[in-house]
């Protein structure tokens, strides 16, 4: 088996990072050059298979950090003429790694501790690097910023034509340029398929310094011209075309339209912003189009633009932000229906994309200092154990004469080696756990954010990993140097700095458990939480509904009728396949992602502000609300008598809107006019109420919703929904129905899916996220259970002699047995209080990741306190037990 | 310079010599010069980057080899290294140090005792 190039890849952007252990000067005149050779041994190896890859690529490492390393003790052996401390010390840390070598159970327990605790540290550095630091790859990002309208947080985007309105009142900005990303779509040649597209103004993609792979972005005259021409990503191009395809001209049709590619993009290529008001499900986008060929071009009503500026140089924010306040005014007052009391501001762009993921970026952090401080202080106790059984020899040392500088330098410099090797470990374990890292969690990252193990982040795990070292290793030594001589002349007496290592283990034991309940309250906290969500009524019947959509591109359905009368023929055709109880057909189904907002105006009751309610409009056909399972509450469902020549246009609305509406007054037949594209539609008489319905994912409230009959309101795109005992099994038979009505309309393969899927992936993330809390709070649970393990272990070991007298002079084992663990059972209590404390003033930051449950939950928080009690009760009594089971004369033999 | 001089370079490591050894031709750059070592030894030895770079640094620094940056057939511009006068003679004196202990060994049949032609 071979491996691929993409590994070989990975093993030289580590070799790249890992070259910071040169000298700068060396690295500067042959980084560039070995990373090359690295490279090409690597690629050579690759074709004999895994094992010769890793073993070449382990061995590039290990040689670079070898040489690295001596490299610097050389130079600092040039710059001091006399051995100094620091020479000293490298001797020293030469010394420790062989004795280390020696003892490989313990050097091995102490690195694989470090690594676990430091590639987990090193992965959430590494998410605040790309999604927090740097989120924005493009040049230049301080100086970019979006613009946008409105007070909430994040503002909303501009309709289209203000594009040039925002250009014209404005001298902050060397270019203002306009997209939005995440357009679903019909491509009809070469071939029928969903395609996601992103339309872009002039200037956009040049704003943010996007290069194509091939060809070339759009010309400035492609922007006006009739002309229609697409850029498309680089997947997208090969899976069209061939994987050995060039760009030549080639021609696609989408949206009923024929156009020539004249660029290639990388697949990887996010817009900044990818969540959209007509999809806030972000996708990457295969298609690129001027912004000109979106349907909304030169609609003033209806925002779907999100405008990103670069400021002049010099210019700064809040001098854009007091111009844009200006042009808001002046906006006012032109287009007073549409932005009327609006106002528009401009924000970095850097917080707009990092903004929303900054709280979960420092629970990451939060969570794995957590785990890091918790393997450290298992890590400590090592140290303090072994440090212990070595004090004979640094007695005779100290006699012999060595400071006690040298001392704790010896004693140091193990650790020093301990955490390199775990600092090198869980920098590899790291760039191994993100390549794996859950495609949903990276989803989550800002959309252009990068995210790779780079030298920023390798040079910031060193750094923790050396104050791992200093913590591990600096007590232990000091502690052990200070009795040294004294040791030296009472021989097995015990000194007083015993006491103070029975206080450090009895302060390790609290820490623990501490940090572990407050990994463990924010486990708990998110396991409630996904059950709360996964029990959540979405409104809906999920199981036996299926639903499969169709879009109507192209002059064959540019009039209405012909669209009515396919949906007509279709949900006729459709009922009666075998199976089916009732076909019905919406334009945007629950969950999906995909919603139609409008404002409307409710006859005789004008809003307090003047401006319209805004709804969520769903078009259906007559027996959508029975195929689906949605209650008609108070009046009656759409019927067929509502047709497209009726006098009497009809709509139903959701409860959430009939509170709105009608301010507990009974909404039946009364009247409301939704506000369109070209203006206000007629007047729609309220027929009927119907129940609130989980549309836009089952943690967010059911917002108010108005029903309008299909035959009333034909739109352009129609996801057909069927009932069924087996909707699993209708894919075929549907396709093939739907085909038999029209062979050329597109199917909508990628869009079929039986109604559970969808709420499947509703609760996809939340259970992502749940999971990995989850892993987080059980090996916090099992490294304390360890450190409590171990303590216990060595403290009853060391209390060998009392227990021993204690039980010749008559003790129960039962009592001596209940003494140790009344002891431990205390610091336990006492981490409790103190995690209690800590994850009470934590969990803020889990807050908006909550659903459901509150993030101060009493019964939470009892119940991991409980779990946690228990697993240290048993800890401490397995070791405890084990020495009260000693035979009394055995203990009272001298040591 | 002196001989004697000249010896206080001696012993050479077995990197050393064989980057010696490989610019013993004219100009290389540094995977070509890994490639005529590996061709060399038969793949007995294959120096990792940090260690060949290492020895071509010290080296450039004790000034046995020359570097100059040029562009290559391809690509950005590279590093090539050569021979310097310097670093010919020290060569040189390695290979008479080294010719002297292998007539040494052979005068006292080290090879034949050892079973080896």
């Amino acid at each position: 088996m071979t491996t691929g190039p993409a590994t070989a890849s990975a093993a030289t952007r580590l070799y790249r990072a890992l070259l910071v252990v040169c000298p700068p000067a060396f690295r500067a005149a042959y980084g560039a050059e070995m990373t090359r050779l690295f490279r090409e041994r690597c690629d050579r190896a690759t074709t004999h298979g895994r094992a010769r890859f890793a073993r070449i690529a382990l061995a590039g490492f290990s040689d670079l950090l070898t040489q690295g390393l001596s490299a610097r003790t050389e130079t600092v052996r040039a710059a001091t003429r006399r051995p100094s401390m620091t020479a000293q010390f490298i001797r020293d840390v030469r010394l420790a790694a062989r004795t280390l070598v020696r003892q490989p159970g313990y050097a091995l327990t102490v690195v694989i501790t470090l690594a676990l605790g430091l590639a987990a540290t090193t992965a959430a550095l590494a998410v605040l690097d790309a999604a927090v630091l740097r989120p924005l790859p493009f040049p230049a990002p301080h100086r970019l910023v979006s613009i946008v309208q409105g007070d909430q947080a994040y503002g909303t985007p501009f309709a289209p034509p203000y594009l040039a309105d925002l250009r014209d009142r404005t001298t902050s900005f060397e270019t203002v340029a306009g997209f939005s990303p995440s357009w679903g779509g019909v491509l009809t040649a070469p071939e029928e398929r969903a395609v996601t597209s992103c339309y872009v103004s002039d200037g956009a993609l040049e704003t943010l310094g996007i290069v194509p792979i091939a060809g070339r972005l759009f010309r400035p005259e492609e922007h006006q011209s009739p002309e229609p021409v697409a850029l498309v990503s680089e997947s997208f191009f090969r899976s069209l075309f061939g994987q050995a395809a060039v760009l030549d001209g080639q021609r696609i049709s989408f949206g009923g339209a024929a156009m020539t590619i004249v660029g290639i993009v990388s697949s990887d290529l996010r817009m900044p912003i990818m969540a959209s008001i007509v999809n806030p499900r972000p996708q990457p986008a295969d298609i690129w189009l001027p912004f000109r060929l979106n349907q909304y071009w030169t609609v003033r009503s209806v925002p779907v633009m999100n405008v990103v500026g670069r400021l002049r140089e010099g210019v700064t924010v809040a001098d854009a932000g007091a111009e844009l306040a200006i042009a808001a005014a002046n906006l006012a007052r032109e287009y007073p229906e549409m932005s009327g009391g609006q106002s528009i501001r401009a924000l970095p762009l850097r917080d707009v994309v990092a903004g929303p993921i900054q709280s979960r970026v420092a629970l990451a952090l939060l969570a794995v200092a957590c785990l890091l401080l918790i393997g450290c202080a298992n890590v400590t106790n090592l140290v303090l154990a072994r440090a212990s059984a070595r004090q004979n020899e640094l007695a005779v040392r100290a006699s012999l004469g060595a400071t006690r500088t040298r001392l704790v330098s010896q004693l140091l410099a193990e650790s020093v080696v301990l955490s390199l090797a775990g600092t090198v470990a869980g920098v590899a374990l790291a760039a191994w756990m993100l390549a794996a890292t859950p495609a949903l969690l990276v989803e989550a990252l800002p959309p252009s954010a990068v995210l790779t193990i780079g030298p920023r982040v390798v040079a910031a795990a060193a750094i923790v990993g050396f104050c791992c070292a200093a913590l591990v290793g600096l007590f232990p030594a000091l502690k052990l140097s200070k009795d040294a001589p004294a040791r030296a002349l009472g021989g097995g007496l015990r000194t007083t700095s015993d006491a103070a290592a029975r206080r450090l283990r009895s302060a390790l034991v609290v820490v623990e458990v501490a940090l572990a309940l407050m990994l463990l309250v924010g486990a708990g906290l998110m396991a409630a939480s996904f059950w709360k969500l996964s029990r959540v009524d979405p409104g809906f019947d999920v199981q036996p509904v299926f639903s499969t959509g169709v879009a109507f591109g192209g002059p064959r359905y540019a009039a209405a009728d012909a669209r009515r009368a396919f949906v007509d023929d279709a949900v006729g055709r459709l009922a009666a396949l075998p199976g089916v109880e009732t076909a019905a057909a919406v334009n945007r189904l629950p969950l999906s992602g995909a919603n139609t907002f409008v404002g409307i105006e409710v006859e005789g009751a004008p809003t307090a502000d003047g401006r319209p309610i805004t709804v969520d409009r769903r078009v259906v056909t007559p027996a959508y609300f029975d195929a689906i399972g949605i209650a008609v509450v108070a009046g009656r469902a759409f019927a067929l008598e509502d047709r497209f020549d009726s006098e009497d246009r009809v709509a139903i609305v959701n409860q959430a809107a009939a509170r709105t509406m009608a301010a507990g007054g009974d909404p039946l037949n009364r009247r409301l006019r939704l506000m369109l594209r070209g203006g206000p539609g007629p007047w729609l008489r309220v027929v009927g109420v119907v129940d609130d319905v989980r549309h836009h994912g089952l943690a967010a409230p059911a917002a108010p919703e108005v029903y309008v009959p299909y035959a009333q309101a034909p739109v352009e795109s129609m996801v057909f929904v069927l009932r069924s005992a087996t909707p699993d099994r209708l894919a075929a038979p549907v396709k093939a129905t739907l085909k038999a009505i029209d062979p050329h309309l597109p199917v909508l393969a990628n869009n079929q899916a039986a109604m559970s899927t969808l709420v499947g992936e509703s609760l996809a993330r939340p259970r992502v996220q749940a999971a990995f809390v989850n892993a987080f709070g059980a090996v916090a649970l099992a490294l304390a259970a360890i450190g409590i393990y171990g303590v216990v272990s060595y403290t009853v070991a060391r209390m060998r002699r009392d227990i021993g007298v204690h039980m010749a002079l008559g003790a129960r084992r039962r009592d001596v047995l209940v003494r140790i663990l009344r002891r431990q059972m205390l610091l336990v209590g006492a981490g409790i209080a103190l995690g209690v404390a800590g994850a009470g003033a934590a969990a803020r930051l889990l807050e908006t990741l909550l659903f459901g449950v509150s993030a101060t939950d009493p019964a939470t928080f009892a119940g991991v306190s409980l779990l946690l009690a228990v697993v240290a009760l048993v800890a401490a009594w397995l070791p405890a037990r084990r020495a009260t089971l000693i035979d009394p004369v055995v203990a009272l033999r001298p040591e | 310079m002196t001989d004697r001089d000249l010896l206080s370079f001696l012993p050479l490591t077995p990197v050393a010599f064989e980057i010696l050894l490989a610019l013993g031709d004219g100009e290389r750059h540094g995977y070509d010069v890994m490639l005529a070592i590996e061709t060399r030894t038969g793949g007995r030895l294959s120096p990792n980057p940090g260690t060949l770079y290492r020895a071509i640094d010290r080296l450039v620094a004790e000034g046995l080899i020359d570097v100059r940056e040029r562009q290559a057939d391809r690509g950005e511009p590279r590093r090539f290294f050569r021979l310097s006068k310097l670093g010919t003679r020290v060569a040189a004196a390695e290979v008479e140090r080294l010719s002297d202990q292998v007539a040494a060994a052979r005068g006292m049949r080290l090879l034949r005792r050892a079973g080896r032609p």
